[in-house]
């Protein structure tokens, strides 16, 4: 009986030395998942920075075109550069507040802003032939009537020497690029020619960007050839009397200086916000 | 009498080992590779999905048409209840990108747009409500501004500069052509 006395004892020692090893590889384990836990958390703090300035940039960016599409013919560029001043520091008081609730501090303050002029015709049932001084273009788009555009005859884009001659024949809308690439769509309804997006009707149409520097010009020859819808913003400072008759002078570019304080970074960058810019 | 020590000494032994086991195990309910609701790779995955979600919609521009999808005379988005949220993703396209993305991977998700009050504060305006999130939810914001000269998306199509003070959730806090920054907040968490 004695011996049995001593087994019961070995059992109870043994089963405690297991629930102990069993606590301590629990302990092990868990200590292993929190550390992983810990050190995955909040792993991309760019991400907020990022998105920030996106923002930033994206309400900006509307917020120029927007007031450069509400200008009058008369307006100076003054006047339209301090609506848009006005604009830039409701953006910056909202979206302080909007990241203060995420303990995070903003600021944005303009550095400059480029003069331009934007340059449209609307609903035209053929359009002015000109030409501007234009160290930059931006947003380029044509909507051409193709029910107002004459068969076999041309209307001719000219961005500093490259030459676009967009033209109707046999039922489909050409654009042809002397010497270079020729992009093709069926002529039905309003064609949409996005020039700085280098697409035609929505497919691509790469006839190469060239490069604007000063000096450059731009311009619409044989515009009587079509119509339409056309807008493009440039940055110049020629005499709108010059250009088509609903030529505003207009904001071309804003730089911004942009700063985010977090508790894991800070961070402070100067964007240039031109909407439709081409990325040459 | 001996043989009966035995195999009360081996039961006694086996549930020993068994509780030891089954207590290590409830110890350990979350295991690195243990798909559960409140692993942090988890939390990581749908704050880096839904982060990208935002990202794509305010590119193509869904989500300014999301915003402005609004019947300035329910009071709600259009297609919501009266003066209620949407229960599930809204019916354009932003919410088929939260559909896409989210509820077919049952992600849960609420969204609320903030807004600028002329008082100079923020406000918010539910726009889906799925429920109350859990303790491992994770947000996603981006900032949309709107302008008078954008249009309402629903069947009202009018410029907001057109509509009367209250026939849009956001007022108008600029003098010019800005109208309000918006900020839309999404919160998802697992069912």
């Amino acid at each position: 009986m004695a011996e049995m006395n001593d087994r019961g004892q070995l059992i109870l020692v043994a089963g405690i030395l297991l629930a102990v090893l069993f606590i301590a590889l629990a302990l092990l384990v868990n200590a292993a998942i929190y550390t992983d836990n810990v050190a995955t958390r909040g792993g991309d703090s760019a991400g907020e920075v990022l998105e920030y300035q996106a923002g930033v940039t994206d309400s900006i960016g509307g917020l120029i075109d927007a007031e450069n599409a509400a200008a009058s013919g008369g307006d100076n560029f003054s006047d339209v550069n301090s609506s848009v001043a006005g604009g830039i520091s409701e953006i910056d008081a909202a979206f302080g507040r909007n990241n203060l609730r995420r303990s995070a501090s903003t600021d944005i303050t303009i550095v400059n802003t480029t003069e331009g002029r934007l340059i449209r015709e609307r609903n035209a049932n053929d359009f002015e032939s000109w030409e501007a001084n234009a160290s930059d273009v931006r947003r380029f788009v044509i909507d051409l009537d193709t029910d107002n555009m004459t068969t076999g005859s041309p209307l001719v884009v000219d961005l500093d020497g490259t030459e676009l001659k967009i033209n109707k024949t046999g039922g489909e809308v050409k654009v042809n690029e002397t010497g270079g690439t020729e992009c093709t769509t069926n002529a039905d309804g309003t064609v949409r020619f996005d020039v700085t997006g280098e697409r035609l009707d929505g497919a691509t149409c790469q006839f190469g960007w060239p490069d604007f520097d000063t000096g450059s010009t731009v311009g619409i020859e044989n515009g009587t050839y079509a119509g339409g819808s056309y807008e493009l913003t440039i940055k110049s400072d020629d005499d709108p009397a010059w250009l088509p008759s609903e030529t505003t002078r207009a904001v071309y570019s804003a730089n911004i200086k942009l700063r985010m304080d977090t508790p894991d970074l800070r961070y402070e960058t100067t964007v240039t916000v031109a909407p439709g810019e081409p990325d040459v | 009498m001996r043989g009966q020590a035995h195999t009360l000494e081996a039961i006694i032994a086996a549930v020993l080992i068994i509780g030891g086991l089954i207590f290590a195990t409830q110890a350990t309910a979350v295991t690195p590779l243990s798909a559960s609701t409140s692993n942090q790779h988890i939390e990581n995955q749908q704050q880096a999905t839904v982060d990208g979600l935002l990202a794509t919609a305010a590119e193509n521009g869904t989500l300014t048409d999301a915003v402005l999808y609004y019947n300035s005379s329910s009071g709600t988005f259009e297609g919501a209840p009266a003066g209620e949220p949407y229960a599930t993703a809204p019916p354009n396209a932003f919410g088929t990108a939260l559909n896409e993305t989210l509820s077919q991977r049952q992600i849960a998700f609420n969204v609320d747009v903030y807004y600028v009050t002329q008082a100079g504060d923020t406000e918010s305006k539910p726009m889906v409500r799925m429920g109350e999130p859990s303790d491992n939810a994770v947000v996603a914001t981006r900032a949309v501004s709107v302008y008078n000269s954008s249009n309402l998306t629903a069947t009202d199509d009018r410029q907001l500069e057109d509509l009367g003070g209250e026939e849009f959730y956001a007022p108008n806090v600029d003098d010019d052509e800005l109208y309000n920054v918006l900020e839309v907040e999404v919160t998802v968490w697992r069912k």
